[in-house]
């Protein structure tokens, strides 16, 4: 078994696609039709092996290379959501809701505060000029809300 | 709006903004490299000189056209004739070549456009020379484009990517920014190449000169008579001809004429590869944002173009497996062009981008493109990239430094020696004007971002030049010996010179040094009031321009003033000021300098018609 099973389901895909969605809201709205656009394509290869993005640096071409957030978020998030699943030994992401919110969200909450610390003390940031703390952080905020529904 | 009409601005309708209506600051550069390499380049032919410099310049002229011409023969070469015969069986390259045709002529470009097939399946591209317009498509990407232009969903998409790529051709990106690459990289490949060439080969006739004016052809054994008879005319010289090689080579200086080569030719060699690295990839990407205001211009939003990007601008596809090996890994980290989009199966661990925050800024200055989110940013906010001062401050204050340091060279300084402000000067304002005009056009307030941009300009060349002023008195104070060599090396190259002069051309170093500063201060002043005067000027004229002016004529009339101020104000102010500061006051009135004022004036004169003639026509 595959661990993106889950996503030859519909519903499943439909739940990742908004949670990512709202991830890539958040912190880099310019990649949104990136998002819509190459969905579909991450979904159809995922299960069958890893998915490579590549763009072309060109002189007089159309698009640069450049880190897309995009491509951080969704295998994050469906990363995560996987394990999730696995754990609790279901293929299905609305048998998740019954896990214990409280805990989840008081932990996110707390390891955001972390973040910031740790982004202040490291510097570091992604393009866009969101943390990769205060990123994972996000998408955790965003997979507790879910599960929190 | 049609851009005929008399446009009034409000601020904030940006809908309604097109940057392509502003002169654009990658014409400036262009103009500006142009103007400096070529120039430098004639200047070295011009004038004594101890090596012949014919060749260096027609090499250096003619290699970046030559370049600029093979470019049709290179893509036709790497045509993918299978697939394009295939995709011309089933009618899909028709398709995207009349949809090719159909948007070139709708936004006015009227020279045909040859679609070609390109061996490389996701590449999107213009290409071309000065006559001849290609637009590359790797063949997945054009059947994916036929496609979609036969589906009302995607039209847009695929009409979004392909006025974008006739947008490089319609604002002419592939011609201007192809020859200053090509220009850049010549200087920065040929130049270290005459350097090499020309010491040693001027090092041998040095070291073999004396030996070869002994040579007896007659006393050379195993030459055949005929042989013997077709060498003797050109070894054996008349003794008076013998007399003057031999006293020139006696004259001439081995290290004179080292320091003359690596002094005239390296700072040109390092400048080129320092703004072909960093300045023309910002021209491309400055460019990036006109061709998407094409594709604005046609009607299109961010939603299409965006869609478009993400839709051929990247290929999504199953990573291949990461290969091992020290080499692949060093490849992987320093070209980073592979994002993987997941996990492999059966990990556990998704991928999480590249910890490379400084390589990720670092590939971001060798950049070709913008990023998406600063392409979205012009998108909705054209106002913000046109009234953005501080990369133009930046811009403006690196290339005029990096230029000026670049022309002092034995090539150049020979001729600009008595001049050594003019081009920074007319260089700042070429600069500055550009991103000026939409301000005045815009009716925006500029005062306090144009002071804190010209802060930013001077501050910089005025930290440069106490810098060297520092050294060199440091230097003349603690090893005087070493400073006298160094003064006169750098005296006599600049003179052109490989005779060891003499008497010592500079003799106390820090008293030449000292002696030079108030006219070097001076200097700075004139340049300063250059400038300002320039602007001032600048702003007078075009002060209004929304009003009185068709947004059809502002990029001419943009121009045409720059052109005229350039002249007049470099001519009637800065020359004369530069004249006294120099302690050159009786040059005021020669009559060189009579026909200069005459000129300049003329060329006012004929300006003022043109802007005269714009006017005129607006307000009909």
């Amino acid at each position: 078994m595959n661990q993106f099973d889950w996503l030859s389901d519909a519903q499943n895909q439909s739940v990742l696609y908004a949670l990512s969605r709202r991830a890539v809201e958040e912190v880099a709205p310019e990649e949104l039709p990136f998002l819509e656009e190459r969905f579909p394509d991450y979904v159809e290869l995922v299960g069958q092996h890893g998915v490579a993005v590549e763009g072309a640096d060109d002189a007089f071409g159309f698009a640069g290379e450049e880190e897309l957030l995009t491509v951080i978020i969704v295998p994050a998030l469906a990363a995560t959501l996987a394990a999730l699943l696995i754990k609790k030994g279901t293929g299905r992401l609305a048998d998740l809701r019954d896990v214990e919110q409280e805990g989840l969200q008081s932990r996110a909450a707390e390891k955001e505060q972390l973040a910031a610390e740790l982004d202040e003390k490291v510097g570091r940031r992604v393009p866009g000029g969101v943390s990769r703390q205060q990123l994972l952080m996000l998408l955790a905020t965003i997979v507790a809300d879910y599960l929190a529904r | 709006m049609n851009e005929g009409e008399v446009w009034t601005v409000e601020h904030g309708a940006s809908r309604e903004l097109s940057i392509r209506q502003f002169p654009s600051q990658t014409t400036a550069t262009f103009y500006l490299i142009l103007f400096v390499f070529l120039g430098a380049a004639l200047a070295a032919s011009i004038g004594p000189s101890p090596v012949c410099m014919t060749p260096v310049l027609l090499s250096l002229l003619l290699m970046p056209v030559r370049a600029v011409l093979a470019v049709p023969r290179r893509e036709l070469a790497l045509e993918d004739q299978e697939a394009a015969a295939a995709l011309k069986l089933n009618g899909a390259y028709q398709r995207v070549q009349e949809a090719i045709d159909g948007l070139a002529a709708e936004v006015g470009f009227r020279r045909p456009i040859r679609l070609i097939v390109s061996r490389r399946p996701n590449e999107a591209r213009a290409s071309g020379s000065w006559r001849r317009h290609y637009l590359l498509l790797g063949a997945e990407l054009l059947e994916k484009v036929a496609r979609d232009l036969g589906d009302a969903a995607q039209r847009d998409k695929a009409q979004a990517l392909l006025l974008h790529e006739i947008g490089h051709h319609l604002h002419r990106d592939v011609q201007r920014i192809g020859y200053a690459g090509e220009l850049l990289k010549s200087c920065a490949t040929l130049l270290p190449w005459w350097t090499f060439f020309l010491i040693g080969w001027l090092g041998l006739a040095l070291l073999m000169g004396e030996a070869i004016l002994e040579v007896d052809i007659q006393s050379v054994t195993g030459l055949t008579p005929e042989l013997q008879e077709l060498l003797a005319p050109l070894l054996t010289l008349s003794p008076e001809e013998a007399a003057e090689v031999r006293s020139r080579l006696e004259s001439v200086s081995a290290g004179l004429l080292l320091s003359f080569l690596l002094n005239a030719f390296f700072p040109i060699a390092v400048t080129g590869l320092v703004l072909w690295l960093f300045f023309w990839r910002r021209m491309l990407r400055l460019q990036e944002f006109y061709a998407d205001a094409l594709v604005a211009a046609q009607g299109l939003g961010w939603a299409e173009l965006g869609a478009a990007i993400a839709r051929y601008g990247y290929s999504v596809r199953p990573a291949p497996p990461a290969q091992p090996g020290l080499g692949n890994a060093i490849r992987r980290a320093l070209v980073g062009r592979l994002a993987r989009f997941g996990a492999e199966p059966g990990e556990t661990t998704a991928f999480i981008g590249t910890p490379d925050r400084w390589g990720w800024r670092s590939r971001r200055w060798l950049s070709l493109h913008p990023t998406l989110r600063e392409r979205r940013l012009l998108w909705l906010e054209p106002q913000l990239f046109l009234e953005e001062w501080p990369g133009v401050a930046w811009a403006t204050a690196v290339l005029v430094l990096t230029l000026d340091v670049m022309l002092v060279n034995p090539l150049t300084g020979y001729h600009l020696s008595a001049h050594p402000v003019h081009i920074s000067t007319i260089g700042i304002f070429l600069l500055v004007s550009a991103w000026l005009m939409p301000m005045l056009a815009l009716n925006r307030p500029f005062w306090r971002p144009l002071g804190k941009l010209l802060l930013i300009v001077f501050g910089l060349r005025w930290a440069w030049l106490a810098l060297n002023v520092a050294l060199l008195l440091t230097l003349a104070t603690l090893a005087p010996a070493f400073t006298q060599e160094l003064l006169n090396l750098t005296v006599l190259s600049t003179a052109r010179s490989v005779v060891v002069p003499e008497t010592v051309v500079v003799g106390d170093p820090l008293q030449m040094s000292l002696a030079i500063l108030p006219a070097l201060f001076g200097l700075q002043l004139v340049q300063l009031g250059g400038v300002l005067l320039l602007l001032a000027l600048y702003t007078l004229f075009q002060r209004g321009v929304a009003q009185h002016a068709r947004a059809a004529d502002w990029i001419k009339r943009h121009w045409l003033l720059v052109v005229g101020l350039a002249v007049i104000v470099g001519a009637l102010f800065v020359t004369p000021l530069s004249d006294l500061v120099g302690g050159r006051g009786a040059m005021l009135v020669t009559t060189r300098r009579m026909m200069l004022y005459t000129g300049a004036l003329l060329v006012g004169f004929v300006v003022w018609l043109q802007l005269r003639r714009l006017r005129l026509v607006a307000d009909e």
